[in-house]
């Protein structure tokens, strides 16, 4: 997938979700898409709600989820001519909304801390220079709570495929909602919703490696 | 001239007051502003001047008194004096470098505006009240530069200037000795009429900032003991705080402040503002270990007051659920009265509190608690701005009693020095004076169809926000008329701007996606007609629950006309607002405490809800009393319409508001109307979905005229408004209804 159809998925990404993810700011610089106020964060394996709080105050995302303001941040960088992908990170950090600034009166509020005080966070990192291999991937997940571990991948997310994946296992209400007939039981309501996700990926990895390993395998159309 | 004596030392000061009544008889009759230890410039010791004063015709003065009798001094040069001190020889600085300090410190404010530099140069005093200046002459055969013995000497110091000030020069040198320049916007050269929004905000900005007396004084002034500071929206209540205790910090710089508030996003404009009128005096920022910026809660992640008093008693705090299931109305109160159980040590010297009408009084009596002895607790209070009641409760009520049932703290009389203990802001600058009036008006539901829902009570109460009134006393029934002159919403607006777009807009629409269309056409005119920076306009939604959903609706129609907008402070503990070059898309809890020129309430059919109309009569006011200059009112429905007719009733009228007064024991008794209209909704609601429920074959089997008398009533209550008239019709058929 060249960079300009990547930044075009990610207009169509946040249309699709129907106003769910909001304030977007992600930005096409040179060989890379990025966000505007673009830092890589140097976040600890456990990150507190306040240093969510904080990477939203710095406007250190792509855009964020109305309901509780998780951030998403997706970063790809690419070969000078656009079309070959080097490097990509893509995060999600949960947030945490102030239960105060619904006035809702059927919301339960959550104490003004919640009990818990570290958010969950997902990660999916790629470089081309990396090896592949069984325990450190050149592409590979990171999930909060397992410390040192690395699920591999047999490609890069798309954008819209990245949202699903995030939406799907974080917020299986909203995702039951949006695309699914008959709650979280239901099949998908248009198959063709499915396909479009898929279509325009990154190319996946044939290696023999993936007829050992146990991994996660990104759909390709 | 004025004079504000910033430490109520000067009660006592003997050769101070003799000093300033010499000048006094001077300048009496100038426009200018004089001080007591005011804090703008200090020594390399960190005193402050005993004098300082700015008369309109002469240089700016500091003066330093000296107190010593002409015995008690025994050698004199230019770096040291020899003083008997008790019995003892003393050498100490020459108070002449002290003044030279002053003196460089002053020049240097005023030589950082432009507008002003070069055309001051201040003139340093020394003033011997008790000495003659032929006696310390004779002793020491040195001559004092600048010194005033009596009061004939005063016209020797009293310099003029080259020419004369221009209002804009007087206006900016004024600014500098009030210490409000931090707060002054540079704006580029711009017409003083224009037909243009956006130039008319850029007018708006370019007004110098200028403390009113009353600001002035409650800013500047240290009082030793409990002070209340009441005001509007709009009167300046947060910064005066922030500069009151930028102020006490640089004056006692070991003392421990306490500033406390009840919206998160103060936090951050509150350690801001602190923390640029303390730069404005020293280099360095201030010491946060000694001034502590607190939420009133906290939480684990950041300090606040009930989290801290907790960690220091020892005691788990209460989470929210469990304070909200022991006082489900005000959990906070619940987590006050926990922690009051417990023994709360002193450990501020100054408690700052803003948005004091937020808080329940047990907070004020757990920060009588936290306070030193003197209880120096200074709370700023919007009695129009309380979500739990318009009329204010008094000291006793809010800190309680001692054991023979008298008041902790008493706001009878002043403090010495002449410093006030209860002050009330006449002036609220932020909005045009239609739009403040409009904001009351609907706050309190004065052309409520179902009459008002909140009254001040008393023509004293609507005296203290800044309405004239006839009457001594209201009598229920009696048509009232109250006044807001001009003088008390000083906005220039309506003189700045000649063009064609009135204040006030309403407009009403069939459904919320043909308003969304509007509001953003709307703002797109704005910005790219207008001139009107994105960053001068906000959004909020009248309708909090749905609030967040019309935001990014509208946030994707202003991305069809390539507008920026932001939805702010959607994770909790986030504080951003009005970012440059982006719309603000808030809810009216994120809106508070912030402003703009252009406000947009949306959904304001949301005004006549069933169970909240008091709480969003009170969110109207808030959002109404954002804006520094235009509000555009929209929602769809039969409502709006209503909201129209309200709002225009009340325009006829301004600047008066005429009705008649209410029953105020009706009044008192809406909040068990509103607990009462909740139950319902949730049987209403129990019921409902009870039916759907129910299994079809059994509602088929109903009793038909049963079956009619239900769908009479939701079609009467218009239950089926949700519904386009085309489902509607479908539906009577289908049920075989006419």
């Amino acid at each position: 997938m060249r960079l300009t159809e990547a930044i075009g998925q990610l207009t169509a990404t946040i249309n699709e979700w129907g106003g769910l993810l909001v304030n977007p700011e992600y930005v096409h610089r040179g060989e890379t898409i990025s966000w505007q106020a673009f830092d890589r964060p140097m976040l600890p394996e456990s990150v507190k709600f306040s240093d969510v709080a904080k990477m939203a105050e710095d406007r250190q995302y792509s855009f964020q989820l109305l309901t509780d303001g998780s951030l998403f941040q997706l970063y790809y960088g690419y070969e000078r001519d656009g079309t070959t992908l080097t490097n990509s990170t893509l995060s999600y950090y949960e947030g945490k909304s102030d239960s105060q600034d619904t006035d809702d009166e059927d919301a339960v509020d959550p104490p003004p801390e919640d009990e818990r005080s570290f958010a969950r966070w997902l990660r999916i990192d790629f470089d081309y220079r990396d090896h592949r291999c069984a325990l450190h991937n050149d592409c590979h997940l990171h999930l909060s709570g397992l410390p040192g571990g690395r699920v591999v991948l047999d490609g890069v997310p798309n954008p819209k495929q990245f949202v699903d994946l995030v939406m799907s296992w974080c917020y299986p209400d909203l995702y039951a909602d949006h695309c699914l007939d008959g709650g979280h039981k239901g099949n998908y309501r248009e198959a063709r919703r499915q396909e479009w996700v898929h279509e325009d990926g990154f190319p996946s990895v044939d290696d023999v490696l993936f007829r050992q390993l146990i991994h996660l395998k990104i759909p390709r159309r | 001239m004025d004079f504000i004596p910033a430490l109520p030392t000067y009660g006592t000061d003997l050769s101070a007051r003799k000093v300033w009544e010499w000048f006094e008889a001077a300048v009496r009759n100038d426009d200018g502003i004089a001080y007591y230890k005011h804090p703008i410039v200090g020594s390399s010791n960190g005193t402050q001047p005993d004098l300082t004063i700015l008369a309109r015709p002469y240089q700016p003065l500091v003066v330093s008194c000296i107190r010593l009798r002409l015995e008690d001094i025994l050698a004199v040069n230019e770096q040291e004096w020899v003083i008997n001190d008790s019995g003892t020889n003393r050498t100490v600085e020459s108070p002449i470098l002290e003044l030279d300090d002053f003196i460089v410190g002053l020049q240097q404010r005023f030589d950082r505006e432009r507008v002003i530099r070069r055309l001051f140069k201040v003139v340093g005093v020394v003033a011997l009240p008790i000495i003659s200046a032929v006696d310390f002459a004779a002793k020491f055969n040195v001559s004092i530069e600048n010194a005033v013995w009596r009061a004939e000497d005063i016209n020797t110091v009293l310099k003029g200037h080259d020419n004369t000030l221009s209002d804009r020069e007087w206006k900016t040198a004024k600014s500098v000795m009030q210490s409000a320049t931090p707060l002054n916007k540079t704006v580029g050269s711009i017409p003083r009429t224009t037909t243009k929004l956006g130039d008319a905000i850029r007018v708006l900005e370019s007004d110098i900032a200028i403390l009113d007396l009353e600001q002035e004084k409650v800013a500047t002034q240290i009082p030793p003991g409990p002070q209340r500071i009441r005001g509007l929206a709009g009167t300046g209540k947060t910064v005066l705080l922030a500069m009151k205790a930028a102020n006490i910090h640089r004056q006692l710089p070991d003392k421990k402040i306490l500033f406390t508030f009840n919206t998160q996003s103060l936090y951050n404009q509150s350690k801001t503002l602190i923390s640029k009128f303390y730069r404005h005096f020293s280099d360095v920022d201030p010491d946060w270990s000694k001034v502590h910026i607190r939420h009133a809660w906290g939480g684990r992640s950041r300090p606040g007051v009930y989290y801290d008093v907790c960690a220091r008693q020892g005691s788990v705090p209460l989470d929210f659920r469990t304070a909200k299931a022991t006082d489900f109305n005000i959990p906070f109160r619940a987590c006050c009265a926990a922690a009051l159980q417990g023994r709360i040590e002193p450990e501020y010297d100054f408690v700052l509190v803003d948005e004091a009408q937020d808080f329940p009084k047990e907070f004020f009596q757990l920060l009588y608690k936290v306070a030193a002895k003197e209880h120096a607790i200074f709370w700023a209070y919007d009695e129009l701005q309380s979500l739990a009641s318009v009329e204010m409760p008094d000291t006793a009520e809010l800190f309680g009693r001692d054991t023979n049932g008298a008041p902790l703290l008493s706001l009878e009389g002043d403090y010495a020095g002449g410093i006030e203990k209860d002050f009330v802001l006449h002036k609220s600058y932020r909005s045009p004076m239609k739009i403040l009036v409009l904001g009351h008006a609907i706050g309190l539901g004065i052309h409520s169809p179902n009459g008002p829902v909140q009254m001040l009570g008393r023509p004293d109460s609507w005296r203290s926000v800044g309405y004239e009134v006839d009457v001594d006393e209201f009598v229920e029934g009696q048509a009232v008329v109250v006044t807001r002159p001009l003088e008390n919403s000083p906005n220039p607006l309506e003189s700045i701007y000649t063009g064609d777009e009135p204040l006030v807009t309403t407009a009403a629409f069939d459904d919320r996606s043909t308003e969304l269309d509007w509001v953003a056409e709307s703002i797109r005119k704005d910005v790219r007609e207008q001139g009107v920076a994105p960053e001068e306009i906000i959004v909020i939604s009248l309708d909090s629950p749905r609030a967040k959903k019309l935001m990014s609706s509208l946030q994707m129609r202003l991305q069809g006309h390539s507008i920026a907008s932001t939805i702010p402070g959607l994770v909790d503990g986030s504080a951003e607002f009005g970012e440059q070059g982006r719309v603000t898309l808030s809810t009216v809890f994120r809106a508070k405490g912030n402003e703009a020129p252009v406000v947009y309430i949306l959904s304001f059919d949301s005004l006549y809800d069933y169970v909240q109309e008091i709480e969003n009569r009170n969110r109207a006011f808030t959002c109404i009393s954002r804006s520094k200059g235009w509000v555009r009112i929209t929602g769809t429905g039969p409502n709006m319409v209503r909201a129209q007719n309200e709002i225009n009733t009340i325009l006829n009228d301004i600047p008066s508001l005429r009705f008649v007064f209410p029953n105020m024991q009706r009044i008192h008794n809406l909040d068990a109307e509103t607990s009462r209209r909740r139950r319902e909704l949730k049987r209403a609601k129990e019921a409902a979905t009870g039916l759907l429920d129910t299994d079809g074959e059994a509602l088929k089997n109903l009793d038909p005229k049963l079956q009619q008398q239900l769908f009479k009533k939701l079609f009467e209550a218009d239950g089926l408004k949700g519904l386009s008239d085309e489902v509607r019709k479908e539906l009577l058929k289908s049920l075989g209804g006419k």
